[in-house]
């Protein structure tokens, strides 16, 4: 492989063309094992990310490659990256699953994991948009049998 | 629109085994999808202390209560205590037999559980065990902490369990005492094969328990024991292939023998550190057998001696980093070695001298030392860094030593750090007509007051090409601001040397109180707006100008 930098074009589901240097791609896994086993011919389908994701995975990635970034830049970075509405949230999830970066998942699974914490059922339910699907006697059920986590 | 619910099942397991235990089965109630979630969830963590509630918490604060003497017998404590360890042994049982009934799988396995007497559950952790053992668990983790501190009161887990768990890749046990009730077993009674990595911690266990369970396990990776009673030696006459590192914390162990451990990288010993008598347990004999690719080896108070540490390191062929703290029988040492680069020294306060014959040396690095050794190098790297580190100056003694011992390091780069200077140190006047041997950085904190007499003594003991100063408070900001905005003074052209010169002539770089990143200081801004002296946590003064020695031992005759 020569040593000059390398570009890929990534692409999402709704079409879109991502040019990215290799170098910051291959923080996917699942680029990097493509680009290893050499089966990339010039374009990358991406067939679970659409755009708009992805315009944000790789502001992250972009932002965590950087030079010379101070630890403390990147803390703020990824602050503000993580608070965003729980539908793009559950799409990062998806993408960084897909695309197997598990620096990225874990983060975006510590967000979800801090905005349960501290929250009662009805709470977490509002802050998810989550459809309680069971009846009254249900949940009741439930909660009796795991009385000691509601106590 | 609800999707988090709908993430693929092993990353709601994933966020779940982040969540407290009980915060996790709460969720159970929020949607059929979460409840699913929560009942097969392969990452089971069971933390007792999870548990309380804060009432609870409240209850047992108030044991705390001086009226109260002898809490630890005191009923109501021990029932309370009692009730919620019953309850929390009944939910983990119920939901281990559901498990087994249900078929589902679990992938690893988390307990803290605290005991108030051994005999309470005889044989429960035993029975979960076994459970695991049939779900094909890799990942287990065991706290089992009995409320006496005693160590024959400690829970005993029967080592059969452990053994028998074939598809074990990593255990952990804390607070327990391992039993084996056979004293041979036969080879298929030994099922765990697969374990990569053992970490024991305040575990009694027997040596011939523990060296059937290191030499079976073939494929181990990592062995870290802490606090650990019961044997005194570890022998391993079996192959451990794959082995990279063995830690030896503050066990009774007085040798260690291991065969063949071709990969291994990492050795650490460090004995029990509360035993200042004279019969102290210490290594005594380490047999490296055909360890050859040990790259690290690290002893703290090891009771080595300068024969013993001579003999090990050629045995050594590929020992890239040594380190030595308090190992206080080290007089004369010799360290030849064609591989070592990195080499610390930690307060071995006995060592007089030092010889080092190793020519691809990068660092070495004194630290807590009274007094630094006389070195002398038979080869060296060009490029190796001397760092010498004070937590604590004592008297005028111990800086007179270390500037003889910088005069002698001249040709070498050193980095100094230095505690807070004391006001009431001086050194005598009999080295002032030397000049102070320079050395590449200095660090220091902020001193308390008489800042000038403090730069007076700093300057004499060395030259720092750059010069570190942190925690700086407004005083010390107030001080610096004043030396800074100074007009150049006339006098002082000629005589180039002082630190009041250094300072107006270095280039700066400080780190705010609030940030972390260096940035450079313009008197000129500085002279507009002085207030950013007020912020500024850590300097950093960088010298312009090569200093020339000979100018300076002049003007000083």
């Amino acid at each position: 492989m020569s040593s000059s930098t390398k570009f890929l074009t990534l692409k999402t589901c709704d079409d879109k063309k991502f040019v990215l240097d290799e170098a910051i791609a291959v923080r996917s896994q699942t680029i990097k094992n493509m680009v290893e086993d050499d089966c990339v011919s010039n374009v990358i389908p991406l067939p679970n990310v659409d755009s708009k994701t992805m315009t944000k995975v790789i502001e992250y990635w972009k932002k965590h490659s950087e030079e010379g970034i101070s630890k403390d830049m990147l803390m703020d970075f990824d602050k503000a990256f993580v608070k965003v509405h729980h539908s793009i949230l559950h799409a990062l999830i998806l993408a960084a699953n897909f695309l197997n970066d598990k620096e990225m998942l874990d983060m975006m699974c510590q967000e979800v994991v801090d905005r349960i914490k501290g929250k009662t059922p009805e709470e977490i339910r509002k802050e998810f948009d989550i459809k309680n699907d069971f009846t009254p006697e249900e949940e009741e059920e439930i909660r009796k049998e795991n009385a000691w986590a509601f106590e | 629109m609800d999707r988090i619910s709908e993430l693929p099942p092993e990353i709601l397991h994933q966020i779940l085994s982040l969540l407290p235990t009980k915060t996790a089965a709460q969720t159970s109630v929020l949607s059929k999808l979460w409840l699913k979630a929560c009942y097969t969830n392969p990452h089971l963590n069971f933390d007792q202390f999870d548990f309380y509630t804060s009432s609870d918490e409240s209850d047992f604060d108030t044991s705390d209560d001086e009226s109260e003497i002898e809490v630890d017998f005191e009923p109501r404590h021990n029932d309370r205590f009692y009730k919620s360890h019953v309850e929390f042994s009944r939910i983990v049982d119920n939901i281990l037999v559901r498990y087994r009934r249900e078929n589902l799988p679990i992938s690893d396995f988390n307990l803290c559980i605290s005991f108030s007497h051994q005999t309470d559950c005889e044989g429960l952790v035993d029975k979960w065990l076994d459970i695991i053992t049939e779900t094909r668990a890799s990942q287990v983790t065991l706290l089992v902490e009995s409320k006496t501190e005693d160590y024959s009161e400690r829970y005993t887990l029967l080592a059969d369990s452990i053994f028998a768990m074939e598809s074990l890749q990593r255990l952990e046990l804390n607070h327990c005492k391992i039993l084996k009730r056979k004293t041979l077993l036969s080879d298929d009674e030994i099922r765990c094969i697969h374990l990569k990595n053992l970490t024991l911690q305040f575990v009694t266990v027997s040596e011939s328990t523990l060296n059937t369970l290191i030499s079976c396990c073939s494929r181990i990776e990592t062995i870290s024991l802490q606090y650990c009673i019961g044997f005194n030696y570890i022998r391993v006459t079996k192959s451990l292939h794959n082995l990279l590192s063995l830690s030896i914390l503050s066990c009774q162990i007085e040798e260690v023998h291991i065969f063949d451990a071709p990969k291994l990288l990492s050795f650490e010993y460090e004995s029990e550190w509360e035993a200042y008598s004279p019969d102290k347990i210490c290594l005594r004999v380490l047999n490296i057998g055909t360890c050859r690719n040990l790259r690290r080896v690290e002893f703290v108070e090891a009771g080595i001696d300068d024969t013993f540490l001579f003999e090990l390191i050629p045995k050594l062929h590929f020992i890239m980093e040594l380190i030595l703290q308090f190992c206080e029988y080290l007089k004369e040492i010799n360290i030849s070695s064609s591989t070592l680069e990195v080499c610390s020294i930690v307060k071995c306060d006995l060592l007089v001298q030092a010889i080092f014959d190793t020519p691809k040396l990068l660092s070495l690095a004194f630290s807590k030392q009274c007094k630094l050794p006389c070195l002398s190098f038979v080869s060296a790297s060009s490029q190796c860094r001397i760092s010498i580190k004070y937590d604590t100056i004592m008297d005028t003694e111990q800086l007179m030593n270390l500037r003889r011992s910088l005069v002698e390091l001249s040709d070498q780069v050193v980095d100094l750090t230095l505690p807070s200077i004391d006001k009431d140190l001086r050194l005598t006047s009999e080295i002032d007509h030397l000049p102070p041997p320079e050395v590449d950085n200095l660090s220091s904190y902020c001193p308390n007051s008489a800042y000038s007499s403090c730069f007076d003594l700093i300057f004499s003991i060395c030259w720092p090409k750059s010069l570190v100063i942190q925690y700086c408070d407004q005083d010390f900001g107030e001080f610096l601001l004043q030396q800074l905005l100074k007009e150049k003074e006339r006098r002082w052209r000629f005589i180039e040397c002082t630190w009041k010169e250094y300072l107006m002539n270095a280039e700066i770089e400080y780190k705010k109180r609030t940030r972390n990143d260096w940035m450079t200081l313009d008197r000129k801004m500085l002279a507009a707006d002085p207030r950013i002296i007020e912020e500024i946590n850590t300097m950093c003064f960088k010298q312009t100008q090569r200093k020339e020695k000979n100018k300076y031992s002049c003007i000083s005759r």
